[in-house]
């Protein structure tokens, strides 16, 4: 896939996953391997970037002895996958286009 | 490899971060290591399942690089005002002209400059001041020959008249290094390839400055203990230079010149 697009992609599946409830980086890694390809290395900048784009927050809990970082959604995070979901109403559109006449 | 050498490794491998993201990504993979010995891996298998090291540094310098890049850091001037009662200044710096000036302010700041390719870690303990220069890997092998514009990049380091600093260890590269009407005890200096330029100075307990390309100029320098100039191809010039003790004057190839100097011996060493 497209570096680009897949980046965009998997910022709007972590937002998407915190959408539902905040988590952790392990288990973001465990929720999205399923749909799309991702590593522990790869969540790690897509994280640093959406924290100071301010579309989530971070705070730590403990857990078993040690501290956790936990990832929660901003009300910016929730407005940008409104608008990915917005924008991909218009991409399906034309995919569908493109692929009837193949 | 266990979790505290991956991690001894990975500090290695990034020590071209400042501190703070260091601690950030270990922070990140110490957690992500004991979530994976939690749910079931061995200590072994959670490190092997992170990938190689060398991935793994891309990843992250790519992600610095990139950030920088596209917040369009121009590079700004900044200030750090010591908070303690400073004894002690060490700068590890590098392509970075330096000048140590008096101030008429009540606190010892640092004027210096930051942008996309490099910036500064600065610590500060007890009565110590560190400042390292941190670069960022790309631009490392170039030597720095993109910064030409001292006016803009260059250090200062300004010292209140009052202040009682003990000891001012400068380092840098392919710079100069201006120190003038100071009073400080122990001075060294170091710069691989710029001029010194040391002027109305008092050290008491001795000054020794170190180059390899460049030349040494002092004027009116007053020491109780030891004056050593070391360099390779540069000239040294000193002139109404006074000491208690030996001045030792070393040069391959350059000239020496000596105008109005007292000291208990004088040595001037000519190699070559």
């Amino acid at each position: 896939m497209d570096i680009q697009l897949k980046k965009g992609l998997l910022e709007n599946c972590v937002l998407a996953v915190l959408n539902k409830e905040d988590s952790y980086g392990y288990q973001v890694v465990k929720d999205i391997s399923p749909h799309i390809k991702i590593s522990e290395s790869t969540l790690y900048p897509i994280l640093k970037r959406l924290e100071g784009n301010e579309l989530l927050s971070v705070y730590s809990v403990e857990h078993n002895g040690r501290l956790r970082k936990y990832y929660k959604i901003t009300d910016e995070g929730k407005k940008k996958l409104k608008s990915f979901q917005e924008e991909w109403m218009e991409v399906m559109g034309v995919y569908n286009f493109i692929v009837s006449k193949i | 490899m266990g979790k505290e050498k991956f991690i001894d490794e990975l500090k290695y491998k990034l020590n071209y971060l400042s501190e703070e993201e260091i601690s950030k990504v270990v922070t990140y993979y110490s957690e992500i290591i004991d979530d994976k010995i939690e749910d079931g891996m061995t200590e072994e298998d959670a490190v092997l399942s992170l990938g190689s090291m060398n991935e793994i540094e891309e990843i992250i310098r790519t992600e610095a690089e990139n950030y920088k890049k596209e917040n369009n850091f121009q590079g700004e001037r900044k200030r750090y005002i010591c908070k303690n009662d400073v004894k002690l200044i060490h700068v590890d710096d590098k392509n970075t002209s330096i000048e140590i000036n008096p101030t008429s302010e009540d606190i010892i700041y640092i004027e210096y400059y930051e942008d996309k390719y490099s910036e500064y870690d600065i610590l500060e303990n007890e009565d110590t001041v560190l400042i390292k220069k941190v670069l960022y890997p790309r631009f490392m092998f170039f030597g720095g020959f993109l910064l030409n514009n001292f006016t803009k990049t260059k250090m200062v380091i300004n010292i209140p008249l009052k202040a009682t600093i003990e000891k001012l260890d400068i380092s840098t590269t392919n710079a100069y290094i201006n120190c003038i009407d100071l009073n400080v005890p122990r001075i060294e200096l170091e710069s691989s390839n710029g001029k010194m330029n040391v002027k109305n100075i008092e050290a008491l307990k001795g000054i020794k400055m170190y180059s390899t390309n460049g030349s040494f100029n002092i004027t009116n320098l007053k020491s109780g203990n030891m004056v050593k100039c070391n360099t390779t191809n540069g000239a040294i010039v000193l002139q109404d230079v006074r000491t208690d003790d030996d001045i030792e004057l070393k040069t391959t190839n350059g000239a020496v010149k000596i105008n109005s100097v007292a000291s208990k011996m004088l040595t001037k060493f000519r190699v070559g």
